[in-house]
């Protein structure tokens, strides 16, 4: 799995997402992936939902609508828990500032991309956020905007003019089927089928991350969590709150041992595997 | 052997006065009209079961088909109704060319709440008074509806409905009705004309297509300045009645609503002021059954599957009548107009918008997954170069 490295920085874990952070991605995947299936269902043709329901097809569509209504409130939960973090607590603050979209992000986008056709000997070095993810949130963020407000219309329609209710009915349909494939595309590459990250980058369910990936993926601000970190363990003494020694410590005493051919092998192997995936 | 012989001739003798008289009988009983529960007392299947029975006019092309066929007809809605009730000026055989039926004249069959003849003829009257029945509106021949463009003598079906639950609720039903009523084949339609009048004839995407085979057609409803109805099929209404939704809305639920009394054969033009499509009344009929909760004004008011076609029409006919038309009659067509300007303008910012994001959905996904295959091929490369 891609924590596992043979590198000093794969046994040091970064603390990527906190436990907030995590439970709010966590509310917001599984109600998004939910609420597509439930509102692409009333795309599918009714032929193929007759076939597999039969007589309970009008049921079937009927707990859609709930079930459509159900995960749209737990979606809005999520957003304003998030908005709030985002607002109230330090840390939210700081992810704001640092995934807000800059300039730089602009310039760093066309280096990676010339990098990536092979015009450009190295690529750009992100900080903690590279162009991908903010580009993605800023367009996850005006989506679900877009989403939560005609979906809001579509379900008091009788107090809006007729027009604005077509209105709003085909910028959901269509911002939905666009943030799908979006998703499905952008999101799902670069978590899960990316190499190194197959079959998924396990940040999601404990909001770890590999030193090394950190300073494979966001060089920038890996070199600045190291020298904060050189900085507060001259100043404090103490090992910085950032970085998890957990593992290292489970670690270190399979490393410490002295390296027998069976040991080596068994690493080896590790390592073949890692590189396979 | 001989005695086997003679015996022998003798029952072939036999047997060939046995079979001319098998067949005089036979003859006399197939042609014979037959009283009682047959529907074909008149004995017109003696030319009418033939299948070849036709004609065809030259003049106008018509083609015309006159078998029938009896065990159909027999289990349909008006299988015991003699022909003579309805093909009224049918007085010999073989008969003069006939007049069409009229489906407001009084048969045989007796109403049973008033035992008098019964007749369609409340509904014709209805029907006369509806958009649909006023001949004046009708200057072209095929336009107007006839009773047969909707109803066509169904077959009684099996059970449906609420009594629909199991397959063998037909013949329990039946054989709990025989324990009082002695006749079989009375007994039998009666339960069924009432077990096929609990529930709609017609299914709720059977009644959009059928008035769709009109109202979609943009040459008849040129003839008369009407909009087609092609585009209720993009709306919401008509997914819900595609997924056979309790509340999906089909074109009588809005043009005549049963949950408001209004019949589905006195539908009348949204601009006369009975009519539930008519601004005044529209704030109720888009609230029936809990639709759409308390619609304001605003909401009910635009056209819900209109097209280009009535602006161009309108525009034409003012266009044509230039001079010719009043005062009044020529601000009433400018106005028309106007609002169906404005309802077009709509349907172009709705267009626009689908435009838009069609071109979104195939562009933005599209760089997305070439960035991401870059991404893919960079990767493996580095990969590839740390492991060396």
């Amino acid at each position: 799995m891609a924590k596992w490295g043979r590198r000093a920085e794969d046994q040091e874990w970064f603390i990527r997402l906190n436990r907030t952070e995590v439970w709010q991605h966590n509310i917001i995947w599984v109600t998004f992936l939910l609420l597509v299936l439930t509102g692409m269902m009333s795309l599918i043709p009714t032929t193929w939902v007759t076939g597999m329901f039969g007589n309970y097809t009008a049921t079937v569509y009927r707990w859609r609508r709930f079930l459509h209504f159900f995960f749209a409130f737990w979606l809005f939960v999520g957003c304003v828990w998030h908005i709030c973090y985002l607002a109230f607590s330090e840390t939210g603050r700081q992810v704001f500032k640092d995934i807000l979209l800059k300039p730089i992000d602009l310039i760093q986008m066309k280096e990676n991309v010339l990098y990536m056709l092979g015009m450009r000997s190295h690529p750009p070095k992100f900080e903690r956020y590279d162009y991908k993810e903010k580009l993605e949130y800023l367009f996850g963020a005006i989506g679900t905007t877009v989403i939560f407000i005609t979906g809001t219309i579509m379900t008091l329609a009788p107090l809006f003019p007729k027009f604005i209710v077509e209105v709003a009915a085909t910028f959901h349909l269509m911002e939905a089927t666009l943030a799908s494939f979006a998703i499905s595309i952008w999101h799902f590459y670069a978590v899960h089928l990316k190499p190194g990250k197959f079959p998924q980058d396990t940040s999601w369910i404990d909001g770890k991350m590999t030193m090394h990936h950190l300073k494979e993926e966001h060089p920038a601000y890996y070199e600045r969590v190291i020298k904060e970190r050189e900085a507060q363990k001259r100043t404090t003494k103490e090992e910085p709150k950032f970085v998890l020694r957990d593992r290292v410590e489970n670690m270190t005493s399979e490393s410490d041992k002295p390296e027998t051919g069976n040991n080596i092998d068994r690493k080896k192997e590790r390592y073949r595997e890692e590189d396979d995936l | 052997m001989e005695v086997i012989m003679v015996q022998s001739d003798k029952r072939w003798i036999i047997s060939i006065d046995f079979w001319i008289s098998l067949f005089i009988i036979g003859l006399i009983l197939l042609l014979w009209p037959v009283p009682g529960e047959t529907a074909d007392q008149e004995n017109c299947q003696l030319c009418h079961r033939y299948s070849g029975l036709a004609a065809f006019t030259p003049e106008t092309g018509s083609k015309k088909i006159f078998y029938v066929n009896e065990a159909i007809y027999r289990n349909t809605v008006h299988g015991n109704v003699q022909c003579t009730h309805c093909h009224k000026d049918v007085k010999e055989v073989p008969h003069k060319p006939t007049k069409k039926v009229n489906c407001g004249e009084k048969c045989h069959v007796k109403e049973p709440s008033t035992e008098k003849d019964f007749s369609h003829k409340p509904i014709v009257d209805k029907f006369k008074k509806s958009s649909h029945g006023q001949s004046k509106l009708f200057q072209y021949k095929d336009g107007q509806p006839k009773c047969k463009y909707c109803h066509q003598n169904p077959r009684y079906q099996p059970l449906r409905g609420i009594l629909a639950k199991h397959s063998e609720d037909e013949k329990e039903s039946l054989t709990r009705c025989l324990g009082c009523h002695e006749k079989d084949e009375w007994t039998k339609r009666f339960l069924q004309h009432f077990v096929s009048r609990t529930s709609p004839r017609w299914g709720n995407r059977e009644i959009v297509d059928l008035c769709n085979t009109c109202h979609a057609n943009e040459e008849m409803m040129s003839k008369f300045m009407l909009d087609t109805t092609a585009k209720f099929k993009e709306t919401f209404h008509w997914r819900n009645v595609k997924y056979d939704m309790e509340n999906g809305a089909h074109c009588l639920s809005c043009h005549a609503p049963k949950s408001l009394d209004y019949d589905a054969h006195e539908i009348l033009k949204s601009s006369d002021p009975n009519s539930s499509t008519s601004l005044t009344r529209r704030i109720k009929t888009c609230g029936q059954s809990g639709c759409h909760t308390a619609p304001t004004s605003s909401f009910v008011k635009g056209s819900l599957h209109g097209t280009e076609l009535k602006v161009s029409l309108l525009n034409t006919k003012l266009e044509e009548m230039e001079g010719k038309l009043s005062d009044e009659e020529e601000e009433d067509l400018t106005a028309k107009l106007k609002y169906e300007k404005t309802e077009r303008l709509k349907r172009r910012i709705i267009w626009a918008i689908k435009l838009f994001y069609k071109f979104m959905i195939l562009i933005v996904p599209g760089i997305m997954f070439t960035h991401q295959m870059l991404d893919l091929r960079i990767t493996l490369k580095e990969r590839k170069e740390r492991r060396h």
